[in-house]
């Protein structure tokens, strides 16, 4: 199913916490509503599954107006964080729980719940209570319960926060897993840019309830609107160094050398300039000089650090004869740079 | 568990000499006097007491040690009266009040306004006196002018002699016990009530579930244990009935002596009869309905816990 | 529509929680509009709801038959004295079970919970032959000693006493603190809510006790205000406007101490409900 959401927007007295938000879901995708906490991601995944009323805007399901429709007539799947387990019900009676409200007699909803129960693999546990399970186990519980009445949604809080590392990686791809073979169109809410860009399908990144920009991961990467969402992505963080424009390229703070950009911008405007760390290379196409600072090895490549400006900058490279302290030639390649104004973040390159 | 664990770690560490004890027991001094006279001395007492045969409290003389007192107490219609009188009134008050407290309490939990208000109407029999409200029901049950009367012609019945009908009286009775018994069992139930996670409510309703279907697949199992406790407590309470009685009949029990209860029994054994063998006796009976409903109450309680 | 809905259901909560609660508070209504009314009024029916003159004779009356200033000084002093010495035992017994561990507290603390199983009726019988022994039959004093102790009370408070991170003892250690000044400066002003919870309980229990107070006090200038008012029945005659009137009196504090502490109150109740 797709979900269409026009200037949605909710408001609690005077703060705003969704400023009219506007995006197409397509069906059958999974989607990551990402950005740092109080951004106003899980307040539209409650607008999305009808606990929260919102204040402006509409929610369509396909082409039908579910704005005005309650929680339990919408028909969506949600997670909670904390799962939400009912506590004094077993695995299977909580699986089984949306059925039994619907009326579906017993040994059918059974017969109904173990095809999911299949699909998640918790058939080894059916009798337990919630208290009896660990994290990642309650977890499949929560998206089970969720999944049986066949959601034409299925929303997800935050689903791997509350599990240990090890375990948040096994678990994000079970939860592309399971969203593949069930194929529901699913939304999930993470603050963690990693998690969202490893499985999603595409990625909603929100600041303080305004939508900042809405694409692929890759889009999101390599075409990143605004400094924030140039920063907010990628591993390591993308390279920031400040400086102004004078005439025909970019001249860092505490620096002489021009680096050339084919762009129109004013003379005199203060800029950032921006790089993935994998978009520089060293001793080729020398565009300016810098010393390397500290090194570290990151699997075959070795991961330096280079004093430029007042900032620094991190670079990949294979040659393992580098040692700091020595100064380098910095090339670029044409992705992954970009100048933003300073003062609002605006890409300009 | 942890408790037990750290107290080991003691054991382990420290030597253990008189200066150990020496300061917790300066601080537990005046708690552990006040108790070993008042309760624990007392407690074990009673049961010596109850097994010395014709005992006078004066002399301190006595004939021997048996169990007349209690084959006296296991066989005297009276108590056995006032046992079935406790348990007809435990059977009432409890089942009644916890379900009109249940009532009060989800209506108290929606949040209305006028909590403040509700609270102070609800809650207040909590605080005053038995005897003294006792005596206003009293008026409320006069034959004559009392209040309830007055409202029963209106309605077309006959005056009802509440007070000095032993069938009625005992209503009355358990009229009153109910009453002051919602209080206690609101405020518990709705403890219980805000103690649910309000994530378990949303979640059903994501679920499909309506009002009525979250109440009773969720907020009534998860309210269980509060429940079953609240109604173990109140059932220890009723069981030891005695000043409600004591008000409405004026100091005596019922109409025609046709209301003893187990508290009102011994207190007529030792106080107006001075029988205190006996009255010892018919307290440790009292003592051991109330311990297995403790039992029964801690054995539940572990059993619920289990989620 | 939807809005309709809503405000219909909280319409019939609101009908149902009103009828409640006037069938909860009408008896203190009753009670106190009764004992404004003359004895012509009392006995009329129909009965009036308003009194047609309000009267204070009730009052006036009840006062100069029976000493119920005397009484009400009474039910005062004990209820100070139990309240005052309870909580002195408590705080130091609980402080001593929570903080001053020592081999055998965990063992001696669980025989101390099961023991608040035990009915206060069945202790009566050895309380009463004990103070009758000590010679302090019909006496005050009598009313207090045998409640100077709780486990109860000792029981909330050493819960709150445990919830008191251990750094904190351990740094006032540091900073050169006494145990006893640690409790009195530190772990007291902390657990304050706690604290006045259960001396608010403590006083509720102490003001309205009967059974016992009937058994030990004979003469009328030392019995407390409950004693008194069910004494006034033989003194001032089955006349339920001035029965009303001396349980107005006995009432009355305890209703003002609850308008004022409801919060403390019911905070405490709630936790009577998990001993055990």
């Amino acid at each position: 199913m797709k979900v269409t959401i026009k200037e949605l927007t909710k408001k609690f007295g005077d703060f705003t916490a969704v400023d009219h938000v506007s995006a197409e879901f397509d069906d059958g995708k999974l989607i990551a509503l990402l950005g740092p906490s109080g951004c106003g991601k899980t307040t539209m995944l409650n607008m999305l599954s009808g606990i929260l009323p919102s204040t402006e805007g509409k929610i369509f399901f396909d082409d039908e107006d579910v704005t005005d429709l309650s929680a339990d007539k919408r028909g969506v799947g949600l997670v909670f964080q904390n799962y939400a387990l009912y506590p004094h019900m077993t695995v299977l009676e909580n699986v089984c729980f949306p059925l039994r409200i619907r009326g579906v007699p017993k040994k059918e909803r059974i017969e109904k719940a173990m095809k999911f129960i299949n699909l998640v693999h918790i058939e080894d546990y059916l009798d337990r209570k919630p208290a009896e399970l660990s994290g990642g186990q309650q977890q499949r519980v929560a998206i089970t319960r969720a999944l049986i009445k066949k959601p034409k949604l299925l929303l997800l809080d935050e689903p791997l926060s509350n599990l240990d590392a090890k375990l948040r990686v096994e678990m994000r791809e079970e939860i592309r897993r399971i969203q593949k073979e069930s194929g529901v169109t699913t939304i999930f809410v993470t603050h963690d840019q990693e998690e969202a860009s490893s499985i999603s399908d595409s990625i909603m990144l929100l600041k303080r309830g305004v939508q900042q920009q809405f694409g692929t991961v890759d889009d999101l990467c390599d075409n990143p609107v605004n400094l924030f969402t140039a920063d907010f992505l990628g591993t390591p963080t993308i390279n920031q160094v400040h400086g102004t424009w004078s005439e025909k390229g970019f001249v860092a703070d505490g620096q002489t050398e021009i680096i050339s950009f084919n762009v129109n911008i004013p003379t005199g405007t203060r800029l950032i300039y921006a790089s993935r760390a994998e978009a520089l290379k060293l001793n080729q196409d020398k565009q300016f000089e810098a010393e390397i600072l500290e090194k570290y090895k990151v699997g075959k490549d070795t991961l330096v650090r280079l004093k430029y400006g007042n900032g620094s900058l991190r670079a990949y490279t294979e040659d393992k004869t580098i040692q700091i302290g020595d100064i380098v030639g910095v090339g670029m390649k044409d992705f992954g740079v970009f100048l933003f104004e300073a003062e609002s973040g605006k890409r300009l390159l | 568990m942890s408790l037990q664990k750290r107290k080991k770690s003691i054991d382990a560490d420290v030597k253990i000499t008189y200066k150990t004890y020496l300061k917790p027991l300066l601080y537990l001094l005046p708690f552990i006097i006040s108790i070993s006279i008042f309760t624990i001395y007392p407690f074990f007492n009673a049961f010596v007491i109850s097994l010395k045969e014709n005992y006078k409290a004066l002399s301190g003389s006595f004939t021997g040690f048996g169990f007349g007192n209690y084959e006296y107490v296991l066989t005297n219609e009276t108590f056995i009266l006032a046992l079935k009188n406790t348990i007809t009134y435990v059977l009432w008050v409890v089942p009644i009040s916890t379900a009109l407290s249940l009532l009060v309490a989800v209506l108290l939990n929606r949040r209305t306004k006028l909590q403040a208000f509700f609270q102070t109407a609800y809650f207040l029999p909590l605080v005053t006196s038995a005897i003294a409200i006792g005596l206003v029901w009293r008026w409320l049950f006069n034959f004559d002018y009392g209040l309830i009367n007055f409202v029963l012609s209106r309605l077309g019945a006959d005056a009802i002699n509440w007070l000095n009908n032993p069938s009625y009286a005992k209503i009355a009775l358990i009229v009153y016990g109910i009453w002051s018994m919602m209080p206690f069992t609101i405020i518990l139930l709705l403890a219980g009530l805000q103690n649910i996670n309000k994530q378990y409510l949303i979640a059903a309703q994501v679920d499909g579930s309506r009002p009525t279907q979250t109440f009773a697949y969720i907020t009534v199992p998860l309210l269980a244990p509060t429940i079953g406790l609240t109604m173990i407590v109140n059932m220890i309470t009723a069981f030891k009935v005695f000043n409600e009685l004591f008000a409405l009949f004026n100091g005596k029990p019922g109409p025609a002596y046709s209301l003893y209860t187990v508290i009102y029994f011994m207190y007529e054994q030792f106080y107006v009869k001075y029988r205190l063998g006996t009255a010892a006796a018919s307290a440790i009976a009292l003592f051991f309905i109330v311990m297995i409903l403790t039992l029964i109450q801690l054995y539940m309680q572990r059993k619920w816990k289990n989620y | 529509m939807k809005k309709k809905k809503l405000s219909l259901t909280s319409l019939i909560t609101m009908t149902l929680l009103m009828c409640g609660a006037v069938i909860m508070i009408f008896p203190f209504l009753w009670m106190i509009l009764s004992s404004l009314k003359t004895q012509v009024e009392v006995s009329m029916i129909p009965p009036t709801f308003l009194p047609s003159n309000f009267t204070l004779e009730n009052y006036i009356f009840a006062l100069k038959t029976a000493p119920f200033a005397r009484y009400f000084l009474n039910s005062l002093l004990v209820t100070i004295a139990c309240v005052v010495i309870t909580m002195f035992t408590t705080i130091l017994a609980a402080f001593a079970f929570s903080r001053l561990k020592f081999p055998g507290s965990n063992i001696i603390f669980s025989v101390l919970i099961a023991m608040m199983m035990i009915p206060f009726e069945m202790l009566i019988i050895t309380n009463y032959t004990t103070i009758a022994k000590w010679g302090l039959m019909d006496n005050l004093i009598a009313l207090v000693i045998p409640f100077t102790a709780s486990i109860f009370y000792t029981y909330i408070l050493r819960n709150f006493f445990l919830s008191i991170p251990d750094s904190l003892y351990y740094s006032a250690k540091v900073d050169g603190s006494s145990d006893w000044k640690y409790l009195w400066w530190v772990m007291v002003p902390i657990a304050k809510p706690t604290i006045i919870t259960i001396a608010l309980l403590n006083t509720i229990a102490a003001w309205n006790s009967f059974l016992w107070t009937v058994l030990v006090i004979n003469s009328t200038s030392n019995r407390t205000l409950p004693f008194g008012v069910f004494a006034f029945i033989a003194e001032g005659g089955v006349r339920y406007e001035r029965l009303m009137a001396a349980a107005t009196i006995v009432v009355l504090p305890m209703i003002i101490l609850f308008l004022f502490a409801r919060k403390y109150i019911v905070s405490g109740v709630s936790k009577g409900g998990i001993k055990g």
